[in-house]
């Protein structure tokens, strides 16, 4: 759905549909028709309408997002694609298999925190262009490259002999990216590591005392 | 709720007899209070957060970016809760957490299952068990309170002992113990990530939406992809700060590369970092310090490139990785 018919799903929520001065030109109706027909503009009023509810403390329980329709619409979508890798060879479904399953080898974990490590990453590539032109000697102050202010720094000291050349520099990024993403699957493994283990000494209580060995 | 009772009485008969005693005595006295109810507070929310049947929404901040979630949590039986949180900027991400078993969905990576009782990337692992677990390397301060989601809180810091770590602040309702607001922050008290829930509703009984997710589609299990073995390099941490244990210690490829690599894995019990060594002709990052949420430093030592990640100040993690040297003995460390 484009950003357009969003503003109209909201603004008709708002009763200010027509309003703005650059839809004017075109008639109401049609855009209004347009909207309520548009399968995507009614679940962009559907969440507009309980952000609604909840600014205005109204809120009921049989009000809340149905999550689970969306997890169970999720899944039987899902359902023919994630797990199944021993589906006969060829065919678009195993094809699809085959994609869902890939990722499984680049894990993308908690989008949060990958994305994170994008936007550190690229810091230092615009800290070191700076620095080529400024000072080597002195620490650069990051600033945020696409204007504003960063509201978290980043402390970056970067030696170097000579200006990187366009692709040395993707490449470092992309190694850069490589050890955080690295770095988040480690962390869940660890924890999942944990669990079996724990899991084991507790099914090993069962016939005799776990052994200390710190 | 009646231990901790127990444990205020108790404690309350243990300082009695001290009741007379200097004014400095008072101020260490009323420090070491603050201490202990900070404590307090902390098991009850680890409590809650396994306990409570609430729906909420929240917001994640980390630098620049900032995330919306709708987060689920109810207790199914004595022994399982559930839970679900739904990214909702971005690519469709959820996370589903029955029990020990963790099904992470995206549209954008993939979906996993790990076993773990703990969803992984909203709140530290850490929050879920007592306090005594990270005792030695942290404190934990309560520290009045505050209107936070609406709602009386309780605000405590969370404070590593020395400062080589990040810190945290957090606000904690008062009624019923639930997490209502965190942020990480670094020593100096710069904010590196926040995390605000900023509608919530309690109920008496699991959720509804979280009735109907028990037969889902299970994904593929996250295990390590590669052959693990030995450590191939000479180079070993001499320096880590104080309660860090080894986890994982192990050679492979880096994630999505070719470069062979030593790994280290170690813990605090709150804070996690890896150190990465490979063979500095093969790795082409030059001697760098990112500060952020998550830390990375790269720095050479002996003819070798040390890569080392974590939620950490730089600093710390430069220390780490400048300590690495030469040990005579190849094989396990430490």
């Amino acid at each position: 759905m484009s950003d357009r018919c969003k503003q109209h799903a909201s603004a008709l929520l708002d009763n200010h549909f027509g309003d703005s001065g650059a839809d004017s030109e075109r008639p109401f109706d049609a855009d209004l028709s347009a909207l309520l027909d548009d399968q995507h503009a009614q679940a962009a009023w559907q969440r507009y309408a309980l952000v609604g509810h909840i600014m205005r403390g109204d809120a009921q329980a049989n009000q809340q997002i149905d999550i689970s329709a969306q997890v169970a619409a999720q899944i039987a979508q899902e359902q023919n694609v994630v797990v199944q890798p021993s589906l006969s060879g060829g065919g678009a479904m195993s094809r699809a298999a085959s994609r869902w399953l890939k990722p499984a080898g680049s894990i993308a974990i908690a989008a949060s925190v990958a994305l994170v490590a994008v936007v550190s990453v690229q810091q230092p590539v615009v800290v070191d262009e700076q620095q080529t032109t400024q000072s080597v000697t002195s620490p650069a102050l990051i600033t945020n490259p696409f204007g504003g202010r960063n509201p978290v720094s980043y402390n970056t000291v970067i030696e170097q002999q000579q200006a990187p050349s366009e692709a040395e520099v993707a490449q470092q990024r992309q190694l850069l990216y490589s050890y955080m993403l690295d770095h988040q699957r480690q962390l869940q493994l660890s924890l999942q590591e944990d669990k079996e283990e724990q899991q084991q000494i507790e099914s090993s209580t069962v016939e005799k005392l776990p052994e200390q060995n710190d | 709720m009646t231990k901790y009772v127990v444990a205020i009485a108790l404690w309350f008969v243990a300082i009695a007899p001290l009741g007379a005693v200097a004014q400095s005595d008072e101020r260490a006295e009323s420090v070491e209070r603050a201490a202990n109810a900070g404590q307090v507070w902390f098991d009850r929310m680890a409590k809650a957060l396994r306990s409570l049947n609430f729906e909420a929404t929240l917001v994640q901040s980390q630098g620049q970016r900032i995330q919306p979630l709708v987060w689920l949590h109810g207790s199914y039986d004595h022994n399982t809760d559930i839970e679900l949180l739904i990214y909702l900027n971005g690519a469709d991400t959820r996370a589903l957490r029955i029990g020990d078993q963790t099904y992470y969905y995206s549209q954008a990576g993939g979906s996993y299952t790990l076993q773990s009782d703990v969803t992984f990337g909203l709140i530290p692992p850490a929050f879920y068990k007592p306090f005594t677990q990270i005792n030695a390397q942290y404190q934990v301060i309560a520290s009045g309170g505050m209107r936070v989601t609406g709602r009386n809180a309780q605000y405590l810091r969370l404070i590593s002992r020395d400062d080589n770590r990040y810190h945290y602040d957090l606000w904690v309702d008062r009624e019923s113990g639930m997490l209502l607001k965190l942020q990480m922050m670094t020593p100096q008290g710069e904010i590196l990530e926040q995390l605000q829930v900023t509608s919530i509703a309690f109920s008496e009984v699991l959720p509804e939406q979280l009735t109907e997710v028990s037969d889902i589609q299970r994904p593929p299990k996250l295990y390590d992809l590669q052959q693990l073995t030995e450590l191939q390099f000479a180079l070993r941490p001499q320096w880590l700060p104080a309660g860090f244990e080894l986890r994982r210690a192990h050679h492979r490829k880096l994630h999505d590369t070719p470069l062979p690599t030593d790994y280290f894995l170690y813990s605090d019990g709150l804070t996690e970092v890896s150190i990465y060594v490979t063979d500095q002709r093969t790795q082409a990052l030059p001697n760098l310090a990112l500060q952020g949420p998550e830390s990375i430093v790269n720095a050479h030592v002996n003819g070798f490139a040390v890569t080392v990640v974590g939620k950490m100040p730089a600093d710390t993690l430069r220390r780490i990785g400048e300590s690495m040297t030469v040990t005579a003995t190849q094989g396990n460390p430490q």
